[in-house]
């Protein structure tokens, strides 16, 4: 990584734990002042964040995608972005802060342990798929764990007896939407991954440890859809539903690098 | 730490007990029973869903769907004013009136979310339509073609192939790669390699492709892409007794440079060579700068049937070397390419599934099914309107939008 990107992203992370701090303050000792605090900070640690991917584009002339450090620093933009699109349209899933800011800062240690070296977009990725494949495979990856938060908030809201049902069930729903608008993105990420395949290896699927275990959490998700549209699953079952199956989303993006850092190699 | 290496590796080959391996459980018996089940659950679910819809839809019934929100209102004005408002404020918000009956209003909304749910399971079929087709007919190999050299488009060309059977059947049509190019970065890593692909079929005038990573070419209803690519050194071999044992093209690892390879000697043995595209020294051993061939040199042992050593040497591109009676001739340095071939006609239907499923999920996330019902009766304020709104998913969220009706209505209404 550069100066620039260093700079920008140490900044940032060091707005992320702010929020994660403060709102984690408001939220115990309901100190407004400090939750507020705290959610403001948010936006502004991913504006950062923005800034410090945007460096990396400029000096290694792609887009983020590539290696382990690179789809961690991606993969928590999106997560962050993702709350930030819901918290803005469903304001009672503002709670949710603190863990959002830690998921994001769990992602980004994650990719700062590994190497950051700039380097240039290697061959197999020279393809107008990757866009798409990436760009939703980000989008899914984040609904999923911001469902699963939203599902984590809503089983702590609704422990308390004060709780306000109208909030819960706003709660309910935005998990439920997220997971379904994460499986949509899903859905797209591994169709779009199998036909560039096919260009590029001559076979659309393999059955290579990261096509499988992206199989493996879409059919959890389409079996967590299932409960919640067919069965009607809602409440304290499908918040745990949503937070459960995060499991195998989380081995897709980040358990599979300990077995293999890309789908196939060439050369 | 096993464990965890097992479950991780699923996909891999090697490490998990093979029924845990996908590549093989997907053609076992089960796994195609339970995928042949899934298709017969598939194709019936669609023609009952579909069949219900369209019976309630001929008998103007609307369905009331899971959750419920109720709400009273009365609205200023005589009936028939207060219904022409009503039908107009459910129409702004999207629901179609269903069936008439005085004093009661039915609609809903909804329908291309159902049209959407339908054509992402229809979708899924599609997609397993296309993985049957694709494993009854696929066809895929690997070419190892060397500048210059083209091979005959027949299965005993291909170092591997799965359909051989599919392969078209031989008629002299001959593929072959020339200018092949590889670029580096600064820092060495390959990012890209392109070559141009030709090819000759008796009778027909030579085609040429140009054909580079993600970008192939088609000839005989056949995609070829290039998949990797590596050093083909043309090498001579003469023995001390001016034996010729070995004359031919080597094909040799690109990565790491140095990496040792080993080409089979006529009569036994094997020549060990390392390739230094970009020869330097250091350290008092050969060592490459980078992947270009800027000064290729070779470095050979030569190891007789018993394993014993029998010469050793270097030698540069275009030279001989005779060490210990033993000649060596590195004649030119070309490149080959692992060039994929395959076809596979489930492709389509994978790619139409995909698009069904996408675009049915997208409707179907836009498009809720709602209902709802209202009941009407004068009042002395004016008109009491009972609202019944049900909904199939998300019913906090539908409370919302519930409530912006109502809030409509009661712009000229006073609430109950
Ligand atoms: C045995 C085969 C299947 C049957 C019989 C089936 C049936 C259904 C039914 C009846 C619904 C409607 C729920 C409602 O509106 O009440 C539904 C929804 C859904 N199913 Fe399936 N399904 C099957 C396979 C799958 C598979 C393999 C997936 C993907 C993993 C999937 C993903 C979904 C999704 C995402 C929804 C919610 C969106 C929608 O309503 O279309 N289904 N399914």
């Amino acid at each position: 990584m550069n100066a620039v990107e260093g700079a920008l992203l140490w900044a940032a992370v060091a707005l992320y734990a702010a929020s994660f701090v403060l709102a984690l303050v408001g939220s115990i000792f309901h100190a407004g002042r400090a939750g507020r605090a705290g959610a403001a900070a948010l936006p502004s640690a991913l504006a950062l964040h923005l800034l410090a991917g945007v460096a990396r584009w400029i000096a290694t002339g792609h887009a983020p995608v590539m290696d382990a450090y690179e789809n961690s620093l991606t993969g928590s933009w999106f997560v962050g972005v993702i709350f930030l699109a819901l918290a803005w349209r469903i304001p009672a899933a503002r709670a949710a802060t603190p863990a959002v800011a830690a998921a994001v800062l769990l992602m980004l240690g994650n990719g700062l342990m590994m190497p950051a070296r700039l380097v240039p977009l290697e061959p197999p990725f020279r393809s107008g798929w990757l866009v798409v494949h990436v760009t939703f495979a980000w989008l899914a990856f984040g609904s999923y764990v911001v469902a699963a938060i939203v599902g984590g908030l809503y089983l702590w809201h609704v422990r308390r007896a004060e709780a306000d049902a109208r909030r819960a069930g706003l709660l309910d729903d935005a998990s439920g939407r997220l997971v379904a608008f994460g499986f949509a993105a899903d859905t797209v990420m591994i169709a779009s991954g199998a036909i560039w395949a096919h260009g590029l290896w001559g076979r659309y699927w393999a059955w290579d440890p990261i096509e499988t275990w992206s199989l493996v959490s879409w059919l959890i998700y389409g079996v967590n859809l299932h409960l919640r549209f067919t069965l009607g699953w809602r409440g304290r079952r499908a918040a745990w539903l949503a937070v459960g199956s995060v499991v195998g989303i989380v081995v897709t993006f980040f358990g599979i690098q300990f077995v293999s850092d890309v789908h196939t190699e060439l050369l | 730490m096993a464990a965890l290496a097992i479950v991780l590796g699923l996909g891999s080959t090697g490490r998990a007990p093979a029924w845990l391996v996908p590549r093989t459980a997907a053609s076992s018996v089960w796994f195609l029973a339970l995928t042949a089940y899934l298709c017969a659950a598939l194709v019936a679910s669609i023609v009952l869903r579909v069949r219900t819809w369209a019976r309630l839809r001929r008998l103007g019934h609307v369905s009331s769907e899971r959750f419920r929100v109720e709400r009273t209102l009365v609205m200023a004005g005589a009936g028939a004013t207060a219904e022409a408002r009503l039908r107009e404020a459910v129409a702004a918000q999207g629901y179609a009136p269903r069936g008439a009956a005085a004093g009661i209003l039915r609609a809903s909304r909804g329908d291309l979310g159902f049209a959407g749910s339908i054509a992402f399971h229809a979708g899924l079929l599609l997609v397993l339509g296309g993985v049957a087709v694709s494993s009854l007919t696929r066809l895929g190999g690997e070419l190892l073609l060397a500048e210059g050299h083209p091979a005959a488009l027949e299965a005993a060309s291909f170092v591997t192939l799965d359909g051989a059977g599919r392969l078209p059947a031989p008629d002299g049509t001959r593929v072959g790669i020339r200018d092949f190019i590889a670029e580096y970065s600064e820092s060495g890593t390959p990012v890209d390699f392109a070559a141009v692909m030709t090819f000759e079929r008796p009778g027909a005038p030579p085609r040429e492709r140009l054909v580079r990573v993600n970008q192939g070419a088609t000839f005989a209803g056949l995609q070829f892409t290039l998949q990797r690519y590596g050093f083909a050194p043309a090498l001579e071999a003469v023995d001390e007794r001016g034996r010729t044992r070995l004359d031919a093209v080597g094909l040799l690892s690109l990565l790491p440079p140095g990496r040792e390879d080993s080409l089979p000697l006529e009569g036994g043995g094997t020549l060990r060579v390392s390739l230094y595209p970009d020869h330097a020294r250091g350290g008092g051993r050969s060592v490459s700068r980078s992947l270009r061939p800027a000064r290729p040199v070779l470095h050979f042992a030569w190891v007789e049937p018993g394993g014993r050593v029998a010469a050793e040497g270097e030698v540069a591109e275009g030279a001989s070397v005779t060490v210990g009676g033993r000649t060596v001739r590195f004649e030119r340095l070309a490149y080959f390419a692992g060039v994929v071939v395959a076809r596979d006609r489930g492709l389509w239907l994978l790619i139409a599934g995909s698009l069904f499923g996408a675009l049915g999920l997208g409707l179907r996330l836009a498009y809720p099914d709602q209902s709802l019902r209202a009941e009407w009766e004068p009042c002395a304020e004016g008109t009491r309107v009972r609202l019944t709104a049900s909904t199939r998913f998300f019913p906090a969220m539908y409370e919302q939008t519930v409530e912006r009706l109502v809030a409509a209505l009661r712009e000229d209404a006073t609430p109950a």
